[in-house]
């Protein structure tokens, strides 16, 4: 063996992306009146990535010059995937020391589908009721194993959909054996915005989703881990987060979903044709509608 | 293996792309978003939707202002397959007032476009619209519908804008219910159409295009008080086209085209009409050339139609006509492009209608031709043409209670001539022309079948000389072909015919130096048959061949110099048939001859001279009554030195009385069945004689 080598064996890319096309939607709403205003923009494409490798050696100095010049020895990485609304953040990076690391990321997206945009107001009402539908479903599975002893080695990642995220953060550990599994899962995204000619009122997004995050890991430094939901208007629902200084073994699954129900309520036919329309609910309407009702 | 380097240069490419495809969507989007926020209300509601993909881009954005009791519905999708492209409908419906500004747009794929739609009602009882669009990177595609009740004011337009070329669309009606179906296509070329009627107090719709070199094409009408329908359309593409259906039934009514082209050539036509109808077929098209068209029909109190082009180099060409209190059908045309030319077709059966054509070149020559009746019918076929000269025709038929038909021709040197024919209660046929350019010249060919009727032709030229020519009948029939010549010369002369209870043709000439030279031929209730001319140029001359077979008849011919000195020169008949050949000149001094033959109750010719400055005076003459023949010969001359006149006759009759006279002495012989004679009358400085010899 030699004594300043750097062993890098097996990773590296084994990734296939084929029929890549980008493709962008956007969609806004301004209320002219108050100035209030919805905005959504997306970009996706239809690809495929998969990716597996391994990695396991000594993380030595190296001579890099005859006369003996010493490189000091590292390594580094890091990993960006985003489609649509879907991302997966890693970077790792260790000094000298012995590391070994496994990985597999399997990446889909689709962005074939028509996107829809309606609006309606009913005669006689205010209510402007003006909604999206998108369909770009995205599948990200990734998985990864790392066990090192050695100077130190920081590691950390972060999985987000949409408005969720999961992710840890293992500092200044000199030994660290983690396993991790990521499955995160977009489907549609159907946006509502309510309004009338004097405000918004309401602005809704939905974007169906689930997201799980497993870890299981021994450390030996600083772990922090950490999670965030949103509901479909974007705000805050859920959040942890958590830190371990010291020695540990954790263990942890977050499980998040988001499912848009849509929800119809059909209005009674004999309210208005038995009590009139003035007694129906408003929200009601988008299921019914006065022209379907009386003008058709 | 990693390479941060490269693979963050990677990453900036990919930003640098999207941010490209961002600005050029964004360039679209901001001149949408500008029409949009310029027509807005102040209450809006602003609707956007984009997509993109492979750096092409396709967007639509809504805007909508309207009541609450006015409903909406819209639908929109992108699809990504086989590229970015966006479907796009929607409906409006209720009452009360609405104001929709939408804006759809397309880029990235080397034809970048955007159409604009624009629909506002104000208090309707009624709307109702649709709209669909279907929308690509490079072409789009829009139609919108609307229909309003009881508005105080409705407008809808649609334009559409690709690479320069511009197209569009409109209609709108003040306190009137209108309905109208728009499209819009950009791809290649942008073509604009609709389809539009509308009833009440007012109503517009125009059509226009403009490519990217200027060429301009549009279509327009309006009407006030009444209904119109019309299908319009433009198309804007390396030169621009505007066509129009129109029809109408109104108090006031108007549908006019026009085009111009990038090289300063126009063309216009245009109809308008009080108290009826419009109907009219209309055209203009741009291009290098200029072209405007109609197909007009009216029947109103008071309508008016014309057409007009000029052309780059100042060319100009109109015609046009108009009644009162009746119908007019006219198919017409102009055209512009280094010449100008006009053309007309004319129908009017009206109280009061008229139809002329004009022609004016960039060099200053202009003709001109004009009919016109009253109470009756008039058909007209006309021309005008410009362009180094400038020319004018004419074929009218009259049929009416007055009519009247001239043509001009004036060009730049100042020489002018004009040919003219009228009637009074009856019909006129008349073939007309005039033409200028460095000469003028007038013509006509004309039948008149009328209770009065006239027909004459004259020209001036630039140096003063004129020469005239014209007839005249009152109940009965008159042909003549008639011309009329200026430049250098003035000239002018007719063939007639005419049978009438009265007639009379007459020529005669000017020149500038007041030498004046006139032949005339006149009858009562007979016929009168003519040849006739008249010429001016240093000098004046007039001459007639002329056959009259009438009750009573007369052929004169007179010469008069600058000095006030003439000769004179005459032959009459009553009842009978009267051959002569005339001939008269002036210059400086008077000659006369003649040469004819009278057949009938009485007979008589004459020539003439006089000195009227020196006092000398020369006669000879034949008198024939009953049964009379009269076969004369003669002649007439005066200068300054003397006057004489001499003649040689056979005569047969009941009394032949033949005279010779000078200044202060005469001699006369009384016969009776058969005489020949010769007679000599003179007066000079050394003296004077007259006598009469029987051959």
């Amino acid at each position: 063996m030699e004594v300043y080598r750097i062993a890098v064996t097996g990773l590296l890319l084994l990734g296939l992306i084929s029929s890549a096309c980008a493709a962008s939607y956007t969609f806004g709403v301004d209320n002219v009146t108050d100035g209030s205003s919805f905005w959504i923009s997306r970009q996706s494409g239809t690809m495929k990535l998969d990716l597996s490798g391994s990695v396991e050696g000594d993380v030595v100095p190296i001579a890099v010059t005859p006369a003996g010049r010493v490189l000091s020895p590292f390594i580094s990485g890091f990993a960006d995937l985003a489609a649509n609304d879907v991302r997966l953040r890693e970077r790792t990076a260790a000094l000298q020391g012995t590391y070994s690391s496994e990985g597999v990321i399997s990446l889909r997206s689709e962005a074939e589908a028509d996107v829809n945009r309606t609006y309606f107001k009913p005669a006689g009402s205010e209510i402007w009721t003006i909604t999206l539908e998108e369909n770009w479903p995205v599948t990200l599975n990734a998985s990864r194993t790392v066990d090192y002893i050695g100077k130190m080695i920081n590691d950390r990642d972060c999985a987000g959909n949409s408005g969720d995220a999961v992710g840890a953060s293992f500092l200044y550990n000199t030994e660290l054996s983690r396993e991790r599994n990521v499955a995160l899962r977009l489907d549609r995204l159907n946006a509502t915005v309510i309004a009338t000619n004097e405000t918004i009122l309401r602005a809704d997004v939905f974007p169906t989703r689930s997201s799980v995050y497993e870890t299981r890991s021994r450390s030996t430094g600083i772990a922090d881990l950490r999670y965030r939901q949103t509901d479909f208007r974007g705000d805050l629902i859920n959040l942890g987060e958590e830190r371990y200084s010291g020695i540990y073994e954790i263990t942890r699954k977050v499980e998040m979903v988001l499912v848009e129900t849509r929800e119809k309520k059909e209005t009674d036919w004999l309210a208005c044709c038995v009590g009139g329309y003035d007694d129906i609910d408003l929200c009601q309407l988008a299921s019914w509608g006065e022209e379907g009702v009386f003008d058709r | 293996m990693f390479n941060y380097a490269r693979d963050k240069a990677l990453l900036e490419d990919r930003s640098i792309y999207w941010r490209e495809t961002i600005l050029s969507r964004s360039c679209l989007l901001m001149a949408a978003v500008i029409c949009i926020l310029i027509l807005q209300g102040a209450t809006a509601i602003n609707i956007h939707f984009s997509a993109s993909s492979g750096g092409q881009t396709v967007g639509v954005v809504d805007s909508y202002d309207i009541d609450d009791s006015v409903g909406v519905r819209g639908k929109a999708s992108a699809s990504f397959g086989g590229g970015v492209s966006i479907d796009e409908s929607n409906s409006l419906w209720g009452s009360g007032s609405a104001i929709i500004n939408q804006a759809f747009y397309g880029s990235g794929g080397g034809a970048d476009y955007v159409i604009y739609r624009a629909l506002s009602t104000l208090d309707a009882s009624k709307i109702a619209a649709s709209g669909s669009s279907s929308l690509t990177p490079t072409a789009g595609k829009v139609s919108s519908t609307l229909s309003t009740t009881g508005s105080l004011e409705t407008a809808s337009e649609l334009w559409g804008v690709q690479g320069g070329d511009i197209a569009g669309v409109g209609s709108g009606a003040f306190l009137a219910d209108i309905s109208t179906s728009q499209s819009v296509a950009t791809g290649g070329s942008v073509a604009a159409s609709q389809k539009m009627s509308a009833d009440g107090l007012m109503a517009w719709a125009y059509a226009e295009a403009v490519d990217a070199n200027w060429n301009y094409a549009g279509t327009y009408a309006g009407m006030v008080d009444g209904n119109l329908a019309t299908v319009q359309g433009a198309q804007a593409g390396n030169s621009a086209t505007a066509g129009q259906t129109t029809e109408m039934e109104a108090e006031w009514g108007y549908a006019g085209s026009g085009a111009s082209d990038a090289d300063g050539n126009y063309a216009g036509t245009y109809a308008w009409m009080e108290d009826g109808n419009l109907a009219t077929v209309q055209r203009a098209q741009a291009g290098n050339s200029a072209t405007a068209g109609q197909t007009t029909e009216m029947e109103a109190e008071w309508g008016y139609a014309g057409s007009g082009a000029s052309d780059a180099d100042g060319n100009y060409a109109g015609t046009y006509a108009g009644m009162v209190d009746g119908n007019l059908a006219t198919v017409q045309g102009a055209e512009a492009g280094n010449s100008a030319t006009a053309g007309q077709i004319t129908e009017i059966e009206a109280e009061y209608g008229w139809a002329s054509s004009y022609a004016w070149d960039a060099d200053g020559n202009y003709a001109g031709t004009y009919a016109g009746m009253e109470d009756g019918n008039l058909a007209t076929v006309q021309g005008a043409q410009a362009g180094n000269s400038a020319t004018a025709g004419q074929t009218t038929e009259i049929e009416a209670e007055w009519g009247y038909a001239g043509s001009g021709a004036f060009d730049a040197d100042g020489n002018y001539a004009v040919t003219y024919a009228g009637m009074v209660d009856g019909n006129l046929a008349t073939v007309q022309g005039a033409q200028a350019g460095n000469s003028a010249t007038a013509g006509q060919i004309t039948e008149i079948e009328a209770e009065w009727g006239y027909a004459g032709s004259w020209a001036f030229d630039a140096d003063g000389n004129y020469a005239e020519t014209y007839a005249g009948m009152v109940d009965g029939n008159l042909a003549t072909v008639q011309g009329a010549q200026a430049g250098n010369s003035a000239t002018a002369g007719q063939i007639t015919e005419i049978e009438a209870e009265y007639g009379w043709a007459g020529s005669e000439a000017w020149d500038n130096d007041r030498n004046y030279a006139g032949t005339y031929a006149e009858i009562v209730d007979g016929t009168l048959f003519t040849l006739q001319g008249a010429e001016a140029e240093d000098g004046a001359r007039a001459a007639q061949l002329t056959f009259a077979d009438a009750w009573w008849a007369e052929a004169g011919s007179y010469a008069e110099d600058d000095e006030g000195s003439y000769v004179n020169i005459y032959a009459e008949v009553l009842n009978g048939t009267l051959i002569t050949l005339q001939v008269v000149e002036a210059v400086n001094s008077a000659e006369g001859f003649q040469e004819t033959e009278i057949k009938g109750d009485f007979a008589y010719a004459f020539c003439e001279a006089n000195n009227t400055v020196e006092g000398y005076y020369a006669y000879v003459d034949n008198y024939v009554v009953v049964d009379a023949y009269l076969a004369f010969r003669g002649e007439a001359a005066v200068d300054g030195d003397e006057a004489w006149a001499h003649q040689i006759s056979y005569a047969e009759g009941l009394l032949i009385w033949p005279w010779a006279n000078s200044t202060t002495q005469g001699d006369e012989r009384i016969e009776a069945g058969t005489f020949r004679s010769e007679s000599f009358a003179w007066t000079n400085s050394t003296g004077e004689g007259a006598i009469i010899t029987e051959l």
